[in-house]
């Protein structure tokens, strides 16, 4: 089930919250369970199995390192630690990867192996890490076991965050788990927050999103077009992700959690080592906890920082999904971020903050193109449209600056925190509470109107008898 | 305590509720009074604007393993939402009046006139090559006289009252490109009668009006050797003052007006058979429906035929056409004694042994150029 569809919006949110204010608080972790494995199953009944199998197999391990300590084999609990590694990343990696490894073994040695042709189980790139990050904080006694199964299957399938994150750690959220205070101002707090995120995934990210499609798809495109649909794609990107953070959040919220912020208007970052810190916080910190530090970090001498580096970016660009693109998009950002260590920062710091801010924006803007295309010829074609392959500008190019121009500048506006800190002040000033409530609740309301809206409206489709 | 207290509690309500509370009610409550009256009011098992039927709760497969029944129930949902047409409406209103330039798929021109986007990426060229490929094949083994008349898109023929600028097939290369294959046909190239002349296409729907249809008469009559005249083509009248094509279904808002529907003056002697029945030429019922373009012929069939008793020639004409060619039958109804219109699409017959078997003396393809069979 995805957040901006009809059942989500007018049945399966309005009916979970209200069982969830009406029962007893020990009901609600429970339900909470029930009603994330529902909200999976919707659009995944079988792979359901995987992932209960995820949290019963975390689950225990993180018994037996309990146990192994009680019973004074501390000596034994590597071996839980790489069970639980080796069986979650094998899992990841036999489910998203395998068909990735067939056909670059096809590819480089001219063979045609069968691919396996299994579909890639919804989140799992998300559930894997909030498990193994559970595990790993047990095997370091940084948070105590989980004994009840229940409050364990609550986290790591609850469905504000299942499918597309925040990775929610589970020592961020471990006293949530068991005790929760609710109350109308912060449940009214995440209707509000939900509402923004809302917005930004159905009015905005869906409006770049068609620009970007149509863009894409031709050959041929002129510098303004090709940069109009490549700021259409960065966009969308943040509009969608972010939004679908703000979703969580905000029904973290509505049931008690407090999740950690995910994007921090990382646009308006003036390094990529800066826009890495605002950009998908939660997996960010997940590979600097656990892959970067382990590693060594910046402590083993610079060679083997730059090694470290390396390896956390190639499978930074792994994790985002199972092609050369997206593996050459990690890397790409290693370049960046190892020249930004390097010599680049200082400079950085020493030239006026536009030069950083444009700097980054370029990179960030040639990196989306590699992200979304699957082909690499594509991209590196499209990316050679942008610098004016196919000339500057043609008729097309008034078309879609003249059509989109003012969408594409109000969503980098909206992009950056100037008008949240804007807005924020203005309302922050007024004198009446009740004033500064009713503003906040009628942009929510809006919100949430007009994209309820959109979400029917996209199922309008007319049926033209004569393609058929 | 009973549930009423239990949320009272959780959401810490006092005697005297604030605002807030009241947020969280209605944030709950909205979402579920729309449900309540969706499932309280009437099922609206089709949508005259869109052509289509509507998912109704007893079409709602009970298969959840398989996803039907969630697929269904968010079909469902959104089929049978409230006043559904009318924020179709009113959000494609709200569109317009910011100038919007593409809504739907749809590019709105200067004049209000919608055409329909179709990019390069939209068009499958290899397809319209190979089906290209296959008439010229049939041309050459049947030595049969075969005449491609390809229909540019209103696009590409108004191009001047589209928004600037917006993207487009390649026609030119498109053409040129079947024209090749099209080597023991004559092509008859209709972008100098149609081009730049908009009361040759309808306003809110992709096809051509009389007017285009007999302006392509002209060129047909040109291409077989004769000398055009307008008396040639068949007077024009209008059957409907309010006709609203499939592109307004796309863009449906009360701003664009409903234009006429043209016809041709037709004797009544004709006698039109389509899949083993009679039908009429003209089926004045469908200008009693939002679809009224079906008033040609009552819309496609696959195989229909058309005797003319007043014609003793003794000709006969094959069509392989697509939607446009059904407002260009009655044209050259009075031309051969006996037309056989083949729609590819509904038909699945091999189309030279066809043309052999009825003693075709021509075969006519007639379709937009994007389209195939």
């Amino acid at each position: 089930m995805v957040f901006s569809s009809a059942v989500f919006l007018l049945i399966f949110l309005p009916v979970v919250l209200l069982l969830y204010y009406a029962v007893p608080e020990r009901v609600r972790n429970p339900l909470l369970l029930a009603a994330s494995l529902i909200f999976y199953a919707w659009g995944e009944p079988v792979y359901i199995l995987i992932m209960l199998f995820s949290t019963v197999f975390d689950y225990c391990n993180g018994l037996m390192l309990e146990r192994l300590d009680q019973k004074g084999k501390p000596e034994l609990r590597g071996w839980v630690l790489a069970l639980s590694l080796t069986g979650n990343l094998g899992m990841l990696g036999f489910f998203k990867y395998t068909d990735f490894l067939i056909s670059s073994v096809n590819a480089i040695t001219g063979q045609e192996f069968d691919l396996i042709g299994i579909a890639l189980p919804i989140g799992i790139s998300f559930y894997t890490f909030q498990t193994l990050s559970y595990t790993i904080d047990v095997y370091r006694r940084e948070i105590p076991v989980q004994h009840n199964i229940v409050s364990f299957g609550m986290y790591v399938c609850m469905f504000p965050q299942l499918i597309a994150g925040p990775i929610v750690k589970y020592r961020d959220i471990a006293r949530q788990i068991d005790r929760r205070t609710l109350g109308a101002d912060p449940i009214c707090a995440g209707i509000f927050r939900f509402t923004l995120g809302l917005g930004k995934k159905v009015l905005l990210a869906n409006s770049f999103g068609a620009i970007w499609d149509e863009i894409s798809l031709q050959r041929g495109n002129a510098s303004v077009t090709a940069i109009i649909g490549a700021a259409a794609y960065m966009l969308q990107i943040y509009f969608d992700f972010s939004g679908y953070s703000d979703m969580a959040i905000g029904i973290g919220k509505m049931l008690g959690f407090d999740f950690l912020e995910n994007f921090n208007y990382p646009y308006e970052s003036k390094s990529v080592t800066e826009f890495w810190r605002r950009w998908h916080i939660s997996l960010g910190s997940w590979f600097r906890e656990y892959l970067y530090i382990p590693l060594g970090g910046n402590r083993r001498g610079l060679p083997r920082q730059m090694l470290n580096l390396f390896i956390v970016w190639g499978l930074t660009g792994l994790w985002h999904g199972a092609g050369w693109n997206f593996v050459i998009w990690g890397l790409y950002f290693f370049l960046l971020l190892a020249a930004e260590k390097l010599f680049l920062l200082d400079l950085l710091r020493k030239a006026p903050a536009v030069v950083g801010h444009i700097y980054t924006l370029l990179s960030v803007l040639i990196s989306w193109v590699i992200f979304a295309c699957d082909d690499i010829g594509k991209a590196w074609e499209y990316i050679l449209s942008m610098f004016g392959a196919n000339g500057f500008a043609d008729a097309s190019s008034a078309y879609y600056l003249r059509e989109n121009l003012l969408i594409i500048l109000a969503g980098g506006i909206l992009s950056v925190s100037f008008v949240r800190r804007y807005a924020a002040r203005k309302i922050n000033s007024l004198q009446s509470e009740s004033l500064r409530f009713g503003i906040k609740t009628a942009v929510g309301a809006g919100l949430y109107l007009f994209s309820l809206l959109m979400v029917i409206e996209s199922s309008y489709n007319p049926f033209l008898y004569f393609r058929f | 305590m009973n549930i009423f207290d239990r949320i009272k509690n959780t959401l810490k309500i006092p005697d005297k509720i604030n605002s807030r509370q009241i947020c969280v009610v209605v944030f709950v409550a909205f979402p579920l009074a729309i449900l309540a009256a969706i499932i309280i009011k009437p099922d609206n098992p089709v949508s005259v604007n869109e052509n289509r039927t509507l998912k109704t709760g007893g079409d709602i497969r009970w298969e959840i393993f398989d996803g039907g029944f969630q697929e269904d129930l968010e079909n469902c949902l959104s089929d049978q939402f409230p006043l559904r047409d009318n924020l179709k409406s009113a959000e494609t209103g709200i569109r317009l009046r910011l100038g919007s330039g593409c809504i739907g798929g749809t590019y709105v021109g200067s004049d209000g006139r919608l055409f329909q986007r179709l990019l390069e990426s939209d068009v499958d060229v290899d397809k319209c090559v190979r089906y290209a490929a296959k008439i010229n094949r049939i041309a050459e083994q049947t030595g049969i006289e075969t005449y491609v008349m390809y229909v540019p898109s209103a696009g590409i023929s108004l191009r001047e009252s589209m928004p600037y600028g917006a993207p487009m097939y390649d026609y030119d290369a498109l053409f040129s490109a079947l024209k090749r294959e099209l080597k023991s046909a004559h092509v008859i190239d209709l972008s100098e009668a149609l081009f730049g002349r908009p009361e040759y296409y309808y306003a809110t729907d992709h096809h051509w009006t009389a007017a285009g249809a007999a302006a392509a008469y002209h060129e047909w009559i040109a291409a077989h050797g004769d000398e055009p005249t307008d008396e040639k083509a068949p007077e024009i009248i209008t059957v409907s003052s309010n006709f609203r094509g499939t592109l307004w279904s796309r863009v449906p808002n009360a701003a664009i007006r409903g234009e006429p529907l043209w016809a041709f003056r037709v004797n009544d002697d004709v006698i039109v058979e389509a899949d083993g029945m009679e039908i009429s030429l003209y089926d004045y019922s469908a200008l009693q429906t939002k679809d009224k373009y079906n008033f040609f012929e009552g819309g496609n069939h696959g195989i229909l035929t058309l005797t003319n008793p007043n014609v003793k020639n003794g000709r006969t004409l094959m069509i392989l056409k697509d939607s446009f060619a059904n407002s260009f039958l009655p044209c050259i109804a009075g031309d051969y004694s006996k037309i056989i219109m083949v729609d590819e699409r509904y038909a699945f017959i091999d189309a030279g042994q066809l043309a052999v078997d009825t003693g075709a003396d021509e075969i006519a393809v007639i379709r937009e150029i994007i389209s195939v069979g």
